[in-house]
């Protein structure tokens, strides 16, 4: 049984439509009590960085998140949610991610459109090349979590890997069939 | 590298596809459900839902059209027509969409742009901008077109970026239905002025207008409605055609 947590993200439902269509058991968590003795847990999220960290402490979420990320629960976060496993972002100074990947989420540089809006490709660390639906202005650099690339005015980190956690910077539920099997992977495979 | 898109166009009046669509292997022609699914698996970019009539006794229809097409169709959807407010938007994006256009109620109260970013962020807010040819430059209209502003196209675009718009929707009224190609010109001055991404409409006839317009301007997203619906030209036939001159798509 997978938690998905539901603090208002924007796309919780196309997350949930995507879980539904590769036949993956889930339950929205909306406080603690929901997420404790989970199996897996998806962290979903689009918007404000600031405001989606307020909304996991107005729920007291951050730190059953960082509790479950202790005891080894899979964890993917994905596209914010992604972002909110860093320790800070540049949206949002001074507010505290939940700090389980060293690092500060950048900004996209200026000289690109922003945001990052559309189709573009994910190198995996097997070589492995992956077209994916992308929406960000934000984005994690390059480091040891790394486990997917993009380049958009540089190379990012739009996959990231570390113990039992995982991050999509795209939107793997609305990258089409692609997209839809590497969430069924990652059930599939995390844990 | 992030590819260009093909972003394909659904007008909806009362829950049905309206603008002559002509699938002849469909039995449900005017589904919109069925088209989305369709070209989604076809290698549509993205798929935009306009609804056409936009009244408040539709909006029950159209969420309901939205969350129908979410279960099924997993690339980006974007919704218009009739989002006036916050809560509009809401619904909608709850339904499923990932992005929603605000066009009139943007004019008629600007603060709705601004509004939009705030509670869903840039990335989710279109602002749709159907411009006319005028003596100087060209001019914003309202109501679908019937209705000319006191905007000029260009700083429209420009205030609306500066407002939280995360992208800019921008139908030529000239060129659309025409098939002639897309207003380059228009594109490239509202490019010019923005630097979110630029998804151009109107105009577009064959493979060869994609390309033109993704060689002769900056614009993200070329979006057509009618060819694909008509069968005129396939998406994949336009994303070889874009392919074949080095520009780079997601292979359909």
């Amino acid at each position: 049984m997978i938690s998905v947590v539901d603090y208002g993200a924007g796309n919780l439902f196309s997350v949930a439509n995507a879980l539904q269509a590769i036949g993956a058991e889930f339950r929205f968590a909306s406080e603690p009590a929901a997420l404790r003795g989970a199996d897996k847990i998806l962290l979903p999220g689009v918007g404000h960085f600031g405001q989606m960290m307020g909304a996991l402490d107005e729920r007291e979420l951050r730190e059953a998140l960082l509790g479950e990320a202790k005891e080894g629960t899979p964890i993917l976060g994905i596209c914010l949610g992604m972002q909110a496993l860093y320790e800070w972002s540049e949206e949002a100074p001074g507010v505290a991610g939940l700090g389980l990947i060293a690092g500060t989420v950048r900004a996209l540089p200026s000289d690109c459109r922003v945001p990052h809006m559309g189709w573009n490709t994910v190198r995996f660390a097997d070589g492995e090349d992956v077209w994916c639906y992308f929406a960000n202005s934000f984005a994690a650099p390059v480091s040891g979590a790394t486990w997917g690339t993009t380049e958009y005015g540089g190379a990012f980190s739009s996959a990231v890997r570390k113990d039992n956690l995982s991050g999509f910077q795209f939107h793997p539920e609305k990258s089409g069939a692609k997209g839809l099997e590497l969430i069924a992977r990652w059930c599939r495979d995390a844990g | 590298m992030l590819a260009k898109r093909v972003v394909v166009c659904l007008d909806v009046a009362d829950g049905r596809v309206v603008k002559g669509t002509n699938f002849v292997n469909l039995r449900d022609s005017g589904d919109p459900v069925e088209l989305a699914k369709r070209y989604g698996d076809e290698g549509a970019d993205e798929i935009v839902f306009l609804d056409i009539t936009a009244s408040h006794e539709n909006r029950r229809t159209t969420i309901e059209m939205v969350a129908k097409a979410a279960r099924q169709v997993f690339v980006p959807l974007t919704v218009g027509g009739g989002v006036r407010s916050v809560q509009d938007a809401g619904l909608l994006l709850r339904a499923g969409a990932d992005k929603v256009c605000a066009n009139s109620a943007a004019i008629r109260r600007s603060e709705l742009i601004s509004e939009l970013a705030a509670e869903f962020g840039s990335q989710a807010t279109v602002l749709a901008i159907d411009a006319k040819k005028s003596e100087h430059g060209w001019t914003v209209f309202l109501n679908g077109g019937r209705v000319p502003t006191e905007w000029g196209a260009v700083s429209w675009a420009a205030f609306g970026q500066a407002a939280g718009a995360g992208e800019i929707l921008l139908t030529s009224m000239d060129t659309d239905g025409v098939r002639d190609g897309f207003d380059l010109d228009l594109v490239n001055a509202v490019c010019a002025v923005t630097t979110v991404p630029v998804i151009a409409s109107g105009g577009a006839g064959s493979a060869q207008h994609f390309v033109d317009l993704f060689h002769g301007t900056e614009a993200s997203a070329g979006l057509a409605a009618s060819i694909f619906h008509e069968r005129a030209v396939s998406i994949s036939a336009v994303k070889r055609g874009l392919q074949d001159q080095n520009i780079v798509v997601r292979p359909a």
